[in-house]
C-alpha cells in the first residue's frame, strides 16, 4: 500500500474513532455508575441531531452554535429519563433491577425509532446540515477540516469530563458510586441523584455526538440501534471502568474499519466485532479494564 | 261473501306486491354493484416509507377526480361509463398490516381490483390477498425478483427489472461522449445490487470500462476507504446506488472532503434531503427519475395531477410509476369492457399501450413491465430532465469535480 | 436500661422463606462498647443490615436516640449519626486514602462543614487512624491492616454517634489485635458508642461492657461478659467451639 494512502487511512480512522469515543464514553459513564446498559443511547443521539438541524434550519444559527444550545438540553432529558423510568425500578432486587432497566431502555429505543419514522416534520426525518469547510491538504494527504474541528471538540469534552470527575465534589461522588455503590450510600451519598447526573452527562455526550453526526454526515430514524451496538462493543473492548480504555477502543475500531475497509467494505464493518473477540480472548477484562 | 273476497284480494295484492319487490330487489342488487368501479389499495402514510410516498394518496384522489370529471371509464359490455372510487388504507410501511388491509378490501369493501403499495417487500405480503380472492393486482413500485418466484397470473408490475434502472443513463453517456471509465458503488441490498450490476453491464455493452465496482454494508458510516480506493482508479464517472438519503449524504460529504473530483457523479436517489444536505455541491449531480419533459397528453395530465396533489414530479420521483399504474388500470378496464375479474386480469397482461409518446408498456411472461427511469440533473436545487437524448446531451453539464 | 442510644424492638428479617432474625429485641447503652457474638449464621450481620437500612427489617422497629429510623434510606441513617464497617473491606479502590475519607466528610455529616473545617477534620482523622503518611496512596495499594484502618477512618468521617464494627479484628496478628483494641477504646473515649460483631472472644470480652448473644436468629442472652460466659444456653450454643471455651475461661 502506498504510504500516502496509509497515512490517509490512519488519519481517517483516528478521526472516526474519536467521534465514536465520545458517545461511547457517555454510555460507559452511565453503565459504570448505575449499572444500566442504556440501549436508548443512540436514540438520544439521533434526536439531538434532528433538533440541531431544526435549530440550524429555522433560526439560521451556525451549526456548532446549534449543538452548543441543543446538547446541554439533553442533560436534562437524560436526568429526567433516569428519574422517570429507571429509578422506579430501583426497589427491586439487584439482578432483576438491572435486567428490567436495560429492557426498559430497549423499549424506549424501539418506541423512539418508530415514532420518529411516523413523524413528518417538514417532510421526512432524514436530515443533514449543509456545511462545508475546505479541506486542508498537506501534499497528497487530505485533512477534512470539519472532522478535525469535531475531533478537537470531542477531545475537549472528554478532557472536561475527566477534570470534572477528578476535581469536583460531585465528580468525586460519581467515582465513589462507580467503585463501591454500597459504600457510597453508607457514606451519605444520594446515589439516586448521582445516577441521574450520570445519565444526564452521558446523554449530553450522546447529544453532542448526534449534533456532530448531522453536521458531518446525516441522521435518520434508524441510525440509533446500530450505533448503540457499536458503542457497547467499544465499551466492552476498552474495559469497564476506564475512559481511556473506551477512547482507545474507539480509535482501534475506527482504524480497523478504515484499514480493512480499504480492501473490502463489508469486512471493514465486521472487523470491529472480530477485534472485540480477539481482544477479549487475550484480555478478558478489556484493554484497560479493572 | 263480499268481505271474504275483499280480504282475499287484499291478501293477494299484498302477496303480489311482496313478490314484485323481492324480484325487483333481486334484480336490483347486481345492478347496484355495477354503478361504480371500486379500486382498493394501501399506501404508506406513516412508518419508514412515508417520506417517499406521502402525497400519493392525494395523487390517487386527483386521478380519480380527473377520470370522474369525464364521467368515468367506458365499459363496452355494460354500454356505459362508470365512475371510479378508490379506497386507500395506511399500511404503515408494514407488510402484515398491508395484508390485513387487502383482505379487508377484498371481503368487506369488495373491490374490483387492487392497486399495489409502495415497495417490493410490502407488495410481497399484499399479493397473498389477491391470489386468495382472485382479484387482479396492479403492482406499482415493486420489481424485486422475489415477487416473481412463483407463477402467479393475478399480478403484474409496470416496472422493468432492477437491472434496467440505469439503462438510459448509460445511453446518455454514450451519446454525449467525454467519459469512458466508470466506478460503481451500491448498498448491499437486493434491489441496489441488481440496479448497480445492470448499470455496469450496460456500460460495458456501450463500450466503456468499469474500473471499480463494490458493494458496501448498510450500516457503514465511514466511506473514506472506499473513496481512496476509487481515487486510485481515477474514474470519469462515479455512480452511487443506495436508497436511504443518509447513506448517499455520507458518501457525498466525505467524497467532497477527501478530494474525489470525478467529471460526473450519478446518485440514483437524490430526493430533497440529499439536495438540501449537500447545498451548492448538489449542483450538476446526475440522477435517474421516472419523468422527462414533453408535451404529450400524458405529460400534461401527469403534471396536472401532481399539481393537484401539491408537488412537482421530481420531488417524489416514484409518482411517475404511480401515474403509469393508473394508466394501466384505465387501459385494462377499457379493453376488458366489464368488471369481471378474469377479463380484467387478461387485459392487464395483454396490454401494449403507448405512454408519454414513446414508451411501449408490455409485460413479459414473468410479470415484469417496461417502465424504467430517465436521466436528470440537479440544477438550482431542482431536477431537470435530460431526455430525450439530444436535448439531454445538450443540457447536461459535466460536474468537472466542482463541489 | 434507661434512655438507650439504640433499641431494637422485635426485629424480624425474612429472606424468601428463611427467617434470619426472629423477634430480636435489644438495647445499646449510650457511650458503651457493646459486643454481639454468636455462631456462624446466627444473624449478626443481618442485624447490622437491619439497623443501617441496607436490608430493612421485615417487621419490628429500630429506634435510634428516641427516633424511629426503621426503613429509612441508608444515606439518611448515615446522616442521622450511624456508620459501619464491613466484614469484607470495600474502600473506593481507585481513589486515594484521602479522597476515600473525604466522601464521608462531604456527604455523610449531619451538618455541613466549611472548607476549612473539612480539611482540619480530615487530617485529624487520618492522624488518629495513622493514615497520614499514606494519605496519597490509592486504596487498592494498601495492605490489609491499612485497609482496615481506612475502613474505620471512613466510618469516622461521617461524624457518627454510633459506629457498627463488623469483625474488624478478624485476620490480624496478635500485636495488630492489641493495637486495634486500643484504637476502638480511643474511638469510644471520644464519646462514640460502639457496637461490634466479633469472633475473637478475647477482644470482645475485653472491650465490651455489655454482650448480646445471637443464635439461629434469636437473642439467647444479654448481659456483661462474665454473666454471658456462664450462661448455660450460650455455652451449649457454642459447645465444641474452641475459641469460645478459651475466651470463656477468664
Amino acid at each position: 500500500m502506498d504510504l500516502a494512502i496509509l497515512v490517509q487511512l490512519l488519519i481517517n480512522g483516528i478521526l472516526l474513532g474519536g467521534v465514536y469515543a465520545m458517545a461511547a464514553v457517555g454510555l460507559s459513564l452511565i453503565f459504570g455508575v448505575s449499572g444500566v446498559l442504556n440501549l436508548a443511547h443512540g436514540e438520544f443521539l439521533m434526536l439531538s441531531g434532528f433538533f440541531v438541524y431544526v435549530v440550524y434550519d429555522r433560526l439560521g444559527l451556525n451549526p456548532f452554535l446549534a449543538v452548543a444550545l441543543v446538547a446541554p438540553c439533553f442533560f436534562v432529558v437524560g436526568y429526567l429519563f433516569e428519574m422517570g423510568l429507571i429509578r422506579p425500578l430501583a426497589l427491586r432486587k439487584e439482578h432483576v433491577r438491572l435486567a428490567s432497566a436495560t429492557l426498559v431502555t430497549l423499549g424506549v429505543a424501539l418506541i423512539v425509532e418508530d415514532a420518529t419514522s411516523f413523524a413528518s416534520l417538514g417532510g421526512s426525518f432524514e436530515k443533514s446540515v449543509d456545511i462545508f469547510v475546505p479541506t486542508l491538504v498537506l501534499g497528497t494527504v487530505f485533512l477534512p477540516s470539519l472532522k478535525l474541528v469535531i475531533f478537537a471538540v470531542v477531545l475537549a469534552l472528554i478532557a472536561a469530563l475527566f477534570l470534572f470527575l477528578k476535581y469536583t465534589y460531585i465528580g468525586l461522588a460519581v467515582q465513589a458510586v462507580t467503585q463501591n455503590r454500597r459504600g457510597a450510600v453508607l457514606n451519605g451519598v444520594n446515589t439516586f441523584r448521582i445516577n441521574a447526573i450520570a445519565f444526564g452527562i452521558g446523554t449530553f455526550m450522546a447529544a453532542a455526538a448526534g449534533g456532530f453526526e448531522v453536521i458531518h454526515s446525516a441522521v435518520a430514524p434508524d441510525i440509533g440501534l446500530p450505533l448503540t451496538l457499536k458503542y457497547l462493543s467499544i465499551i466492552v473492548m476498552g474495559g469497564l471502568g476506564s475512559f481511556a480504555g473506551v477512547a482507545l477502543g474507539g480509535v482501534i475500531i475506527g482504524l480497523g474499519e478504515a484499514l480493512v475497509g480499504f480492501y473490502n467494505p463489508a469486512w471493514g464493518q465486521t472487523v470491529a466485532y472480530l477485534l472485540l473477540v480477539a481482544i477479549l480472548l487475550v484480555r478478558p477484562k478489556g484493554l484497560l479494564g479493572k | 261473501m263480499l268481505n271474504k273476497s275483499c280480504s282475499l284480494s287484499r291478501l293477494g295484492v299484498a302477496a303480489l306486491a311482496l313478490m314484485a319487490s323481492l324480484l325487483a330487489w333481486a334484480i336490483a342488487t347486481p345492478v347496484q354493484a355495477q354503478t361504480e368501479i371500486l379500486i382498493g389499495g394501501t399506501i404508506a402514510q406513516s412508518g419508514s416509507l412515508q417520506g417517499i410516498v406521502k402525497p400519493f394518496g392525494a395523487l390517487g384522489q386527483a386521478w380519480v377526480d380527473d377520470v370522474n370529471s369525464r364521467g368515468g371509464i367506458y365499459l363496452s359490455k355494460l354500454g356505459r361509463k362508470l365512475p371510479v372510487r378508490m379506497i386507500l388504507y395506511d399500511d404503515q410501511s408494514e407488510p402484515p398490516t398491508a395484508l390485513k388491509q387487502y383482505e379487508r378490501l377484498a371481503t368487506v369493501d369488495k373491490v374490483h381490483l387492487f392497486i399495489g403499495p409502495f415497495s417490493s417487500f410490502v407488495t410481497n405480503a399484499a399479493m397473498q390477498a389477491s391470489i386468495k380472492h382472485k382479484i387482479p393486482f396492479f403492482m406499482v413500485e415493486a420489481n424485486d425478483a422475489v415477487l416473481f418466484e412463483e407463477n402467479n397470473n393475478w399480478r403484474a408490475t409496470g416496472l422493468a427489472p432492477a437491472a434496467w434502472e440505469y439503462k438510459r443513463v448509460a445511453e446518455l453517456y454514450k451519446r454525449m461522449g467525454g467519459a469512458s471509465t466508470f466506478a460503481v458503488l451500491s448498498r448491499d441490498n437486493l434491489h441496489e445490487r441488481g440496479a448497480a450490476q445492470g448499470f455496469a453491464d450496460e456500460v460495458k455493452r456501450q463500450g466503456f470500462t468499469v474500473v471499480y465496482k463494490e458493494e458496501a454494508p448498510k450500516d457503514i458510516k465511514d466511506f473514506s476507504s472506499i473513496i481512496l480506493a476509487m481515487k486510485g482508479k481515477n474514474p470519469d464517472v462515479v455512480l452511487i446506488e443506495a436508497l436511504p438519503p443518509p447513506w448517499n449524504i455520507g458518501f457525498l460529504k466525505q467524497a467532497r472532503e477527501l478530494g474525489l473530483n470525478p467529471q460526473d457523479i450519478v446518485v440514483g436517489h437524490t430526493p430533497i434531503p440529499v439536495i438540501k444536505g449537500m447545498g451548492e455541491s448538489a449542483e450538476n449531480i446526475v440522477s435517474s427519475l421516472y419523468m422527462f419533459d414533453g408535451d404529450t397528453p400524458d405529460h400534461l395530465r401527469f403534471a396536472k395531477l401532481c399539481a393537484a396533489a401539491g408537488f412537482e414530479p421530481w420531488q417524489y420521483s416514484e409518482s411517475g410509476i404511480r401515474y403509469r399504474a393508473y394508466r394501466r388500470i384505465e387501459d385494462a378496464l377499457e379493453r376488458a369492457g366489464s368488471l369481471d375479474a378474469d377479463e380484467i386480469r387478461i387485459a392487464m397482461w395483454t396490454t401494449g399501450m403507448t405512454l408519454f409518446g414513446e414508451e411501449t408498456m408490455k409485460h413479459d411472461h414473468e410479470g415484469y413491465g417496461t417502465d424504467h427511469p430517465y436521466p436528470t440533473q440537479v440544477k438550482g436545487g431542482k431536477h431537470v430532465s435530460l431526455w430525450p437524448l439530444e436535448k439531454g446531451a445538450a443540457t447536461h453539464q459535466y460536474k468537472m469535480g466542482k463541489w | 436500661m434507661s434512655d438507650p442510644l439504640l433499641q431494637g424492638r422485635a426485629l424480624v428479617r425474612d429472606f424468601a422463606g428463611l427467617r434470619a432474625l426472629n423477634a430480636v429485641s435489644f438495647e445499646v447503652a449510650r457511650g458503651s462498647i457493646t459486643g454481639i457474638i454468636g455462631p456462624n449464621g446466627a444473624g449478626k450481620t443481618t442485624l447490622f443490615n437491619a439497623i443501617t437500612g441496607d436490608y430493612p427489617p421485615t417487621a419490628g422497629r429500630v429506634i435510634f436516640d428516641r427516633r424511629d429510623i426503621t426503613g429509612l434510606a441508608p444515606n439518611r441513617i448515615c446522616r442521622l449519626g450511624i456508620s459501619r464497617t464491613y466484614q469484607s473491606v470495600r474502600p473506593f479502590l481507585g481513589l486515594s486514602v484521602m479522597n476515600n475519607v473525604r466522601i464521608g466528610l462531604l456527604y455523610g455529616r449531619r451538618e455541613a462543614l466549611t472548607r476549612g473545617e473539612q480539611e482540619r477534620e480530615m487530617f485529624a482523622i487520618l492522624d488518629f487512624m495513622q493514615l497520614r503518611a499514606i494519605a496519597d496512596k490509592r486504596a487498592e495499594e494498601l495492605i490489609p491492616l491499612e485497609r482496615k484502618r481506612l475502613e474505620l477512618a471512613r466510618a469516622l468521617a461521617t461524624g457518627p454517634r454510633l459506629v457498627l464494627l463488623d469483625e474488624v479484628i478478624a485476620g490480624l496478628t496478635p500485636t495488630e489485635i492489641l493495637s486495634m483494641m486500643e484504637t476502638i477504646r480511643a474511638i469510644n473515649a471520644r464519646g462514640i458508642t460502639v457496637l461490634l460483631i466479633e469472633h475473637v472472644m478475647k477482644a470482645v470480652m475485653g472491650l465490651s461492657s455489655e454482650v448480646i448473644v445471637l443464635h439461629h436468629g434469636e437473642k439467647i442472652a444479654q448481659g456483661d461478659p462474665a454473666q454471658v460466659s456462664q450462661d448455660p444456653a450460650v455455652i451449649s450454643a457454642y459447645l465444641g467451639q474452641a475459641d469460645l471455651s478459651a475466651g470463656l475461661r477468664r
